[in-house]
């Protein structure tokens, strides 16, 4: 039998695959008697090795054969192991959480692949998700314009706004940004990292000073009216914010988590995005944890950071984080007494103006009331008054009128025509010149232009006088019934 | 701290809020308020397994079924059912309840109350329905007199716990 050792050998499975030994039995080996022609000298022949190999190792043969195939043909192979693919995964899944990591980059290089070969098909599965995330960032950008637009609106008429426009102009920025950069008032004063299923509080931050209620509490009822709004309207949108007086509370919503927060004024959009990624952080390391949470918050410490660095304030006037040319912070005092000094000359010079109308004002007031002057009127051009109308000769000269009023004789061009008052005085005056009357004459006229000369006077002046009052203007009549004759001296 | 969300289901008028406001506050108010929407209160116990604190979401008991429907239930952690013993409509009515919680797949920990424990002599369910209760776990309370809501809150604190230590 050590002859049949080699063959027994050679007929072994390869290694790794391991197949039952197989026992005759009695009975079989029984059946397979040896003729006495298969004997040589009490020795087999190797025709009768042969037929006894092949009754002792028939069925081993058909069994690695079968083995063969399945092992080391490719279409075997793959036959076996779908069988099992599913449960296996499964079952390597739900015990071990490496499994899924593992399985990341092969799905991430997978959609890569595909966006890149057939984008349309990914386009089409991604539209119902993309569309609704996009119109919330639409909304969201809308009604942050919308606000700070209104706010703009609101304070353009201001001294506030005022100031603002110097500050647009000397730092050579639009109003527009001025504005956005001051109007970003506001102090996030609670920070609540929730729970999304339970809404039980993972995590709350509130700063120093500000009102802190249970977290609990407001976690939970926060949730309740959430849900309560969401049952109401009949809709799967969120209540991502709402307003309290000064108070909004601003709420992002994630598939396991929301992160919730209070502020006081109005934020900026740069603030829901960062709540955004922080809840995308905690979804992306806790994930684990969230699907597992039962009423334990320890494990969702490692955020307490995160949550405290939302706890941001922004004051009026603050310097912007972005904004190298941002002005010296004592700038708006120097602004604030410029305006005082710019406000105080213009009313200086309103002031000197003002002085200066009222005394040509009164100029021309004195004009128009003096006798013998007609006074038609008065313009400006190139810088100096123009007057027309009618001057007696013997009236006011505008020249020292001016001098009285303390006014430049040069800023006036008298375009006065000369003519002859029939005013009492004027005519008066003129027949004084005219006639020239002696000391002991004096002359009257009367309101009919009626001249009346008394007194005593010498012929030949009463000769000249009937003469010469015929020439004055004004003059109706000239009665001498008051003069007595004074003959004149030898 | 661990934290539980508990809801109070029951028919309208059985005393959830006045069991609420007995645990939260000790105090009890005859006045019978409407409850709208959901009121949400919060109390730590102190039970062998440790520290909690219960969020106790008091629900609206005129929209009950509708509320089980709705997204108040999601993600709670145990529930307590209350019924009046004088009014056998609400054992029914609560009996209900919890094979629609149970349906929607809420295995969660309760606490079966039959509430106005002081009124023992008006009750109106009988003693052999009474004992059909044990297997929901049932407690006597009075949130009138305050006798059983102590007990009868931690007994689910300690349900909760335990559940989670069992996990």
């Amino acid at each position: 039998m050590n002859r049949a050792l080699p063959a027994r050998e050679s007929s072994q499975p390869p290694e790794g695959e391991r197949l039952e030994d197989k026992q005759l039995s009695s009975d079989q080996l029984e059946d397979k008697q040896l003729s006495s022609d298969q004997l040589e000298d009490g020795q087999l022949s190797p025709a009768g090795l042969d037929e006894l190999q092949a009754l002792l190792l028939s069925g081993e043969r058909e069994r690695i054969a079968q083995l063969e195939t399945l092992v080391l043909s490719e279409s075997g192979r793959t036959a076996a192991v779908s069988d099992v693919l599913l449960e296996a995964m499964l079952e390597r899944a739900g015990r071990d959480p490496q499994f899924a990591r593992s399985l990341r980059p092969l799905v991430e290089d997978a959609l890569r692949v595909s966006v890149k070969r057939t984008p349309l098909v990914l386009a089409e599965i991604l539209f119902p998700i993309l569309g609704p995330a996009i119109r919330r960032t639409v909304a969201h950008t809308l009604a942050a314009a919308s606000a700070s637009l209104s706010r703009a609106i609101d304070q353009t008429l201001t001294l506030e706004a005022l100031r603002w426009r110097l500050e647009a102009s000397r730092t050579g920025r639009s109003f527009g940004e001025i504005v956005l950069l001051k109007t970003l008032e506001y102090r996030v004063e609670q920070a609540y990292l929730i729970h999304r299923e339970t809404g039980l509080v993972l995590l709350h931050e509130g700063v120093v000073g500000s009102s802190t209620p249970d977290a609990g509490l407001v976690s939970a009822m926060l949730t309740a009216i959430r849900d309560f709004a969401q049952d109401s309207f009949q809709t799967s949108d969120n209540l991502d914010q709402f307003q309290l007086g000064e108070l909004a509370v601003h709420v992002e919503t994630g598939p396991l988590a929301v992160v919730a927060v209070v502020v006081r004024g109005s934020p900026p959009q740069e603030l829901r995005d960062r709540l955004a990624q922080l809840l995308e952080g905690v979804h992306q390391h806790s994930n684990d944890a969230l699907h597992e949470f039962d009423g334990d918050p320890q494990h969702f410490e490692i955020t307490r950071n995160e949550l405290t660095e939302l706890l941001v304030a922004a004051y009026r006037g603050a310097r912007a984080p972005k904004t190298p040319r941002v002005t010296h912070p004592r700038q708006p005092q120097r602004v604030a007494a410029l305006i005082a000094v710019i406000v105080v000359a213009i009313a200086g010079v309103l002031l000197l103006a003002q002085r200066e109308r009222a005394r040509w004002d009164g100029f021309f007031a004195a004009l128009r009331n003096a006798p013998g002057i007609a006074l038609t009127n008065v313009s400006q051009q190139n810088g100096r008054w123009v007057l027309e109308g009618l001057r007696d000769p013997l009236g006011v000269n505008p020249a020292a009128l001016l001098e009285q009023h303390g006014l430049p004789a040069a800023q006036v061009r008298s375009n006065l025509r000369p003519f002859a008052s029939l005013e009492s005085v004027f005519v008066l005056k003129r027949a004084m010149i005219a006639l020239e009357p002696p000391s002991t004459v004096r002359l009257q006229l009367s309101n009919d232009g009626v001249l009346l000369a008394s007194g005593s006077a010498s012929t030949t002046w009463l000769a000249n006088a009937q003469v010469r009052v015929t020439a004055i203007a004004g003059v109706a009549r000239f009665n001498l019934d008051g003069i007595k004759i004074i003959s004149a001296r030898p | 701290m661990i934290y539980k969300k508990v809801c109070l289901l029951g028919a309208p008028g059985v005393g959830k809020t006045s069991l609420i406001q007995r645990f939260v506050s000790g105090l009890f108010d005859e006045r019978y308020l409407v409850t709208i929407g959901a009121k949400i209160d919060a109390r730590t116990v102190v039970t062998p397994s440790g520290e909690v604190q219960l969020m106790l979401w008091d629900l609206n008991g005129d929209e009950m079924f509708e509320r089980v429907q709705s997204s108040y239930l999601r993600g709670m952690h145990g529930y307590l059912l209350v019924f009046d013993p004088t009014r056998p409509d609400t054992l029914e009515f609560a009996l209900r309840l919890r094979e629609t919680v149970e349906a929607r797949g809420a295995s969660v920990p309760s606490v079966m109350i039959a509430n106005k424990a002081d009124l023992h002599v008006d009750w109106q369910v009988s003693a052999a329905q009474i004992t059909a209760l044990d297997v929901y776990g049932l407690t006597r309370a009075s949130a009138k007199t305050g006798a059983g809501v102590e007990a009868t809150f931690a007994t689910l604190a300690q349900l909760m716990l335990q559940g989670r230590r069992e996990e």
